[in-house]
């Protein structure tokens, strides 16, 4: 267990969480910020960590900046967003070895975490906005990376699905955004909502890790404490996906070998952890109802999972399939779905898949990526678990909440990439 | 049982793992992490997809078998007479799983609770093949789909199509799960005598990291582990000249803009000259063209690249390469420029400020590498499979000197023995 916990609020809705097991050999500091996930704001804010992250003004070209993250023992600064329910995450990091572990003395953590603060507190700025020449590289590698998602064709059949599966709602927007928006982009107006976000967003910051902590904590907490603030009220996680009247059918054809199939269904149920046992007992993992059914005595596919999209209400199920098997593979998915809800499965199956389940719970606390990612989820859910008492709500879930779960999930629309391929026709 | 047994302690990092040489003919690592709750564990084969070629000391001459094999191997190892085995490993709440690449298949598990009950199982099912000609069946299905699903990936053909440049005979240039011709060749009786062949504890490692015990384990494997007889297995490869195929190859896909990977064909190498020859180039290649170099400035300000350019030193048995690769409007471009710079490098010389900054680099590196089981228990498989101390390759990269990197700028880097690979849009 962590030797130290410690969460206290610094400044209007930014809080600090400080977590040390000396288990680590390597400390982290996160910074992330929250807004609504929105259309007009998704592709400069998935835009923000590649500006942030390369340079400061202490380090204005990227190569020095570089430079000297390596002598720093390959201390990393990253950023990366993401969107969890209709909300829009911007995460902010640096990583280093432990001091204890330098060669020559050198005080890693306390040095990369200044980097990092340097990027967010004192970005390099000319006329206004963002440095021109950085900032023309940066945008132009955004675009090249939304066009990019093309490339891989099962992220691309989910990312389109969902297009469809959230019509008219802010989970519709792909994180990344769109490249006619990032066109728009200008070195000021995005400085400009940078400085914004700055000012409203909600912001959790979590150092964590192994040895001394305390100079990077002090370090976050002088810079955080001072910044003006007029924060975001924080509006309610769960953002329910409503069912359609009719399930629609999305057929997108493409030059492909391998047809990629994306069924989503819907439910009003309001049991979280209900819906993610019984999305895991139907496909999440390799002795679930699908992975042994449709892969293995069916021999439809090569993979068939099962995802619940957290504060959505919606189960995803995506597989890979020949264009003739299409219609039995999408016969065999929602067999197992009304198999669960006719309690077609066993005790043994519910009681595997728990096991499953809080395995994995209780590994969360061996890497720090877990650890941010598990207290990070608490704040957005509003919830204060430690793992073990998600174990302790999982052993407690019965055979007829799972039957009912699944009772209540509708299909709600069937998206196909199609493959046009002549190579695919011969096979 | 009389096994040899030792702890070996590394000073530098202050870490260390257990050794034993099974009485069975296993090489078992165990490398005891303390404050983690998760166990991983790895039981390998010295056996991958490039392995076709192989003799016994039952056999008479090498026998060749259908590319993609061991992978299909690997696929149907997983049923047992009675039932599948994730079904026992669900009873243990262990994630289970395996792979197969160019020079080995390993099945794994990670856990939290039961790790010994889990490593019953392991160890029972890897030595208990069970092939019928239904099973094998089924799989070409699913096998079939999987190989479709890496055609669609244009980054993997990207990558085998530069693999087909570089070598003539060496199998290392073919996909790893075969071809759907390839497969449809694989019988019971192939699968078994693959399995034999190559399923020998003797040409095996089992590696633990974890909240573990030695003792505890040792018992489990003196159960389950039985005896194998050294059979003298050998694998032989195709000759491969020191020359590449062809120097470039294009392929159209629906991508949206060049995908690419240049690489340089090397002298392939050997044990302790295998593991200097690595790092050199590792850091060499940092040194030319990675994020700290003046070269990766040049090509991003031009836009000739992007943040998805990487490198790589790609090594096997019977080859050794360079490879970077990324996305690109003008991947040739980026080819000439890579070329213009090493020769520019050789004539001038490297620098030793940032040679001493990669060094460093590459040592933080490492010892993040401990911070979870997994990686530990992949350093000590990679390290017994080509012979080394699993704290060998933190020893090499301290011990790299300047002159050994710049040495290895002309043996590495001969524009004669490259080829540049490209994906392209429709």
């Amino acid at each position: 267990m962590a030797l130290e916990y410690n969460r206290e609020t610094i400044c209007d809705k930014i809080a600090l969480t400080v977590v040390r097991d000396d288990k680590f050999k390597s400390c982290s500091v996160s910074v992330v910020f929250r807004k609504k996930l929105s259309e007009e704001t998704a592709t400069v804010y998935a835009l923000l960590p590649a500006l942030i992250t390369n340079t400061n003004s202490k380090y204005p070209d990227t190569t020095a900046f570089n430079q000297k993250l390596a002598s720093l023992y390959g201390a990393r600064i990253s950023g990366f967003t993401s969107k969890i329910s209709d909300f829009h995450f911007i995460s902010l990091n640096c990583n280093s070895i432990r001091n204890e572990y330098a060669l020559n003395g050198e005080n890693l953590l306390a040095d990369s975490c200044q980097m990092l603060l340097d990027c967010i507190f004192d970005p390099v700025i000319e006329d206004g906005g963002f440095a021109k020449k950085e900032f023309s590289i940066r945008k132009k590698e955004h675009i090249e990376y939304i066009e990019s998602l093309i490339n891989d064709k099962r992220g691309y059949a989910i990312k389109q699905a969902y297009e469809t599966v959230f019509e008219n709602e802010p989970f519709s927007v792909n994180s990344n955004g769109t490249v006619e928006r990032a066109e728009k982009l200008d070195t000021v107006n995005s400085y400009e909502v940078y400085k914004e976000l700055l000012k409203t967003a909600p912001i959790e910051i979590f150092v964590i890790g192994g040895g001394d902590l305390s100079e990077a904590v002090k370090l976050v907490k002088e810079k955080f404490a001072k910044i003006e603030r007029n924060a975001d009220e924080v509006s309610e996680f769960k953002c329910f996906s409503p069912v359609k009247n009719e399930v629609a059918d999305v057929v997108e054809p493409m030059e492909v070998n391998q047809s990629k199939m994306v069924m989503a269904f819907k439910s009003d149920c309001d049991e979280m952890y209900v819906c993610k046992l019984m999305t895991a007992l139907l496909g999440g993992s390799a002795f679930s109802l699908l992975f042994t059914n449709v892969r293995e005595k069916l021999s439809l596919c090569y993979y068939c999972a099962a995802r619940y999209v957290d504060g959505k209400g919606a189960l995803v199920i995506d597989s890979g399939v020949d264009l003739k098997n299409i219609e039995l593979a999408k016969k065999a998915i929602t067999e197992q779905l009304e198999d669960i809800a006719k309690g077609n499965f066993t005790d043994e199956l519910l009681d595997n898949t728990k096991l499953l389940l809080k395995g994995v719970l209780r590994s969360a606390f061996d890497s720090i990526g877990g650890i941010t990612s598990w207290y990070l989820n608490n704040v957005i859910k509003g919830v204060d678990y430690n793992p073990e008492q998600v174990m302790d709500i999982y052993d407690k879930i019965s055979r007829e909440q799972i039957i009912e779960c699944a009772k209540s999930f509708k299909l709600d629309t069937v998206y196909l990439l199609e493959s046009k391929s002549q190579k695919a026709e011969e096979v | 049982m009389g096994h040899e047994i030792k702890v070996v302690k590394n000073e530098r990092v202050g870490e260390q793992y257990t050794y034993v040489k099974h009485s069975s003919g296993l090489n078992i690592y165990i490398w005891e992490l303390n404050g983690f709750s998760t166990t991983d564990a790895f039981f390998g084969t010295k056996y991958g997809s490039i392995n076709t070629r192989f003799k016994t000391n039952k056999d008479d001459d090498f026998v060749d078998v259908p590319e993609g094999i061991a992978h299909f191997l690997e696929h149907k190892l997983f049923e047992n007479e009675d039932c599948d085995v994730f079904e026992l490993y669900a009873k243990t709440g262990a994630n289970a799983n395996a792979y197969t690449s160019f020079d080995q298949t390993v099945y794994l598990y990670n856990c939290t609770d039961k790790y010994l009950e889990s490593l019953e199982i392991l160890l029972s099912f890897v030595q208990k093949p069970y092939f019928t000609q239904e099973t094998v069946d089924k799989e070409q299905g699913i096998i079939g789909q999987e190989i479709k699903m890496v055609q669609d990936s244009p980054d993997r053909q990207a990558y085998f199509n530069l693999l087909k440049c570089l070598f003539v005979n060496h199998p290392v240039k073919v996909d790893i799960a075969g071809t759907i011709e390839s497969i449809a060749k694989i019988d019971a009786d192939l699968l078994y005598r693959c399995y034999h062949t190559f399923y020998n504890l003797n040409n095996m490692a089992l590696c633990i990291a974890g909240n573990v015990n030695v003792d505890d384990i040792l018992k489990v494997c003196d159960e389950q582990l039985k005896p194998c007889e050294d059979i003298e297995l050998e694998t032989a490869f195709p000759d491969e000249p020191l020359e590449i195929a062809q120097d470039s190859y294009v392929e159209k896909m629906k991508v949206s803009m060049p995908i690419f990977y240049i690489g340089y064909k090397c002298q392939p190498k050997k044990g302790r000259e295998l593991l200097k020859a690595q790092a050199t180039a590792s850091i060499l290649t940092s040194l030319i063209m990675g994020t700290t170099s003046k070269l990766y400035k040049e090509l991003i300000e031009e836009g000739l690249i992007n943040s998805q350019f990487g490198t790589e030193v790609f090594f096997g048995d019977g080859y050794f390469t360079c490879i970077c690769g990324g996305e690109s409007k003008n991947p040739k471009l980026v080819k000439e420029r890579i070329f213009a710079e090493i020769e520019r490098l050789k004539r001038e010389g490297l620098d030793r400020e940032q040679f001493e900054i990669i060094k460093k680099s590459v040592y933080g590196g490492i010892i993040r590498g401990f911070n979870n089981s997994e990686s530990c228990v992949s350093l000590m498989l990679n390290a017994d499979f080509f012979g080394f101390d699993p704290f060998d390759d933190v020893e090499t990269y301290a011990s790299l000197t300047f002159e050994d990197v710049t040495k290895g700028l002309y043996e590495f880097f001969d524009s004669e023995k490259a080829a540049i690979s490209i994906v392209e849009p429709v």
